[in-house]
């Protein structure tokens, strides 16, 4: 079957299904619904931002001017972080940095976030980790997200994942779990990162990390240097030359495996 | 007033607000149900996750009064709410049953039980995929939008939107060809 026939076939089976549903809903009966909805929700929303204001005895002034008929359009939104918000930006978060889009997971941190863990210590630093993770074949497997504190200001958001790497899916047949992913979420966007790999714990260490380094000081010594910046080759280098041979030796590395 | 009326006139009262998203509604509420149906599988749950998207748009009014903003917004929303509302049904471990097939013009028994077999796989494959490679999908195939739309709409690069789809399109097309 061709990308087109599956394409045609897939727009066919979504209008007919999205059909049925659509001739079922009543759209005259559910306006008023709506509306009067929105219309309660955008009261309360109003209540809740003058009742603020009031009680900030710095804007008195403001709250003076709502009393007297400031308009619907000058009620500022408060903000509005809730947990599935901060859940769906973790999880985002996540799927970005594994598929190693990492202009738009980047664009979901504050400009001043604060990143530790397994990731180093700074922007530039978890950028060099996940194109490290990128060229050796890490991509997330699973994930589970959940809220773990929700306040005024801020949310926190721990996730479990787990991530296939060095050809994990072809010679063991199943991802490198137990990792671990804790954010803060302040205004939409992730003010702290904390991203902890379990790869001692989880088997990448030894069933990975080890056997590949171990062949790669037999079967290509003069790419150690280019490869790892230590001599106990634990840390690797990040620099362009350098990823594009981890590619290829991990590459390599998973064929002779196999 | 009209939408585009209301685009060059910068405020708006209480009834000139619901006026516009009146037509908002009667001019996408159907369509949008139908896109949230395809992630939700439940036609009350979908008019429930449009109904959360339409009283977004009401509070949100002030920054999305341009009718092309607030298309793109309702569209995000009900995505959103239909994902989120899968998160919630997949913590609890329900999954829901598939749709029953539907209505055709007269053809043969065979050839109706060939094509409902063929669409039943195809609908469960879909359902079987990750949320993410589904909204790609649905949002490519059922409304027609473009990679740099999708990708506005779900918050994610063109390059995301082209991995979601190629994945999602391949896994299909394997699920298919296993069946035959």
């Amino acid at each position: 079957m061709t990308t087109s026939d599956l394409g045609r076939r897939l727009t066919e089976l979504l209008h007919e299904r999205a059909e049925d549903a659509m001739n079922d809903t009543n759209t005259q009966e559910r306006l008023a619904t709506v509306l009067d909805d929105g219309e309660r929700r955008r009261r309360q929303q109003r209540r809740g931002a003058v009742a603020g204001l009031a009680a900030a005895a710095a804007v008195v002034a403001v709250a003076v001017a709502v009393a007297n008929g400031v308009g619907d359009d000058d009620v500022v939104d408060p903000a509005t972080t809730t947990d599935v918000d901060a859940i769906a930006l973790a999880e985002d978060f996540l799927e970005a940095a594994y598929a190693v889009d990492l202009d738009s997971a980047e664009a979901m941190m504050a400009p001043d976030v604060s990143i530790g863990g397994s990731v180093g210590n700074d922007v530039q630093r978890w950028r060099d980790e996940f194109m490290w993770a990128g060229a050796t074949g890490h991509s997330l497997a699973d994930h589970s997200c959940e809220t773990t504190s929700a306040g005024a200001d801020e949310t926190s958001v721990s996730c479990t994942y787990a991530v296939h790497s060095f050809g994990s899916e072809q010679l063991r047949g199943r991802p490198f779990g137990d990792n671990s992913l804790y954010l803060t979420v302040a205004d939409g966007k992730i003010t702290q990162v904390r991203d902890e790999w379990a790869f001692v714990t989880n088997g990448f260490n030894a069933e990975m990390w080890q056997p590949f380094k171990a062949w790669i000081r037999v079967e290509h010594p003069r790419d150690v240097k280019a490869m790892y910046s230590d001599s106990d080759l634990n840390t690797p280098r990040y620099d362009a030359g350098a990823l594009r041979l981890w590619e290829k030796r991990v590459d390599e590395w998973v064929a002779h495996q196999l | 007033m009209d939408l585009v009326e209301l685009r060059t006139k910068p405020s708006g009262t209480t009834a000139e607000r619901s006026d516009v998203l009146a037509q908002l509604f009667v001019a996408h509420e159907r369509r949008l149900v139908g896109l949230a149906y395809l992630m939700v599988r439940d036609r009350q749950v979908a008019e429930d996750v449009v109904q959360e998207a339409f009283a977004g748009l009401y509070l949100r009014w002030r920054e999305l009064r341009d009718p092309d903003s607030a298309v793109a917004y309702l569209n995000r929303a009900v995505m959103n709410g239909s994902r989120n509302h899968l998160r919630g049904r997949r913590s609890a471990g329900l999954r829901l049953a598939r749709m029953a097939p539907q209505p055709e013009e007269l053809q043969s028994a065979e050839q109706i039980a060939v094509q409902h077999d063929d669409a039943d796989r195809l609908w469960q494959a879909i359902e079987d995929l990750p949320v993410r490679q589904r909204q790609v999908l649905v949002l490519r195939y059922y409304l027609d939008l473009s990679e740099a739309e999708i990708a506005d709409t779900l918050r994610v690069s063109r390059g995301s939107v082209k991995t979601h789809a190629s994945r999602g399109l391949a896994t299909l097309a394997r699920h298919l060809e296993a069946k035959r």
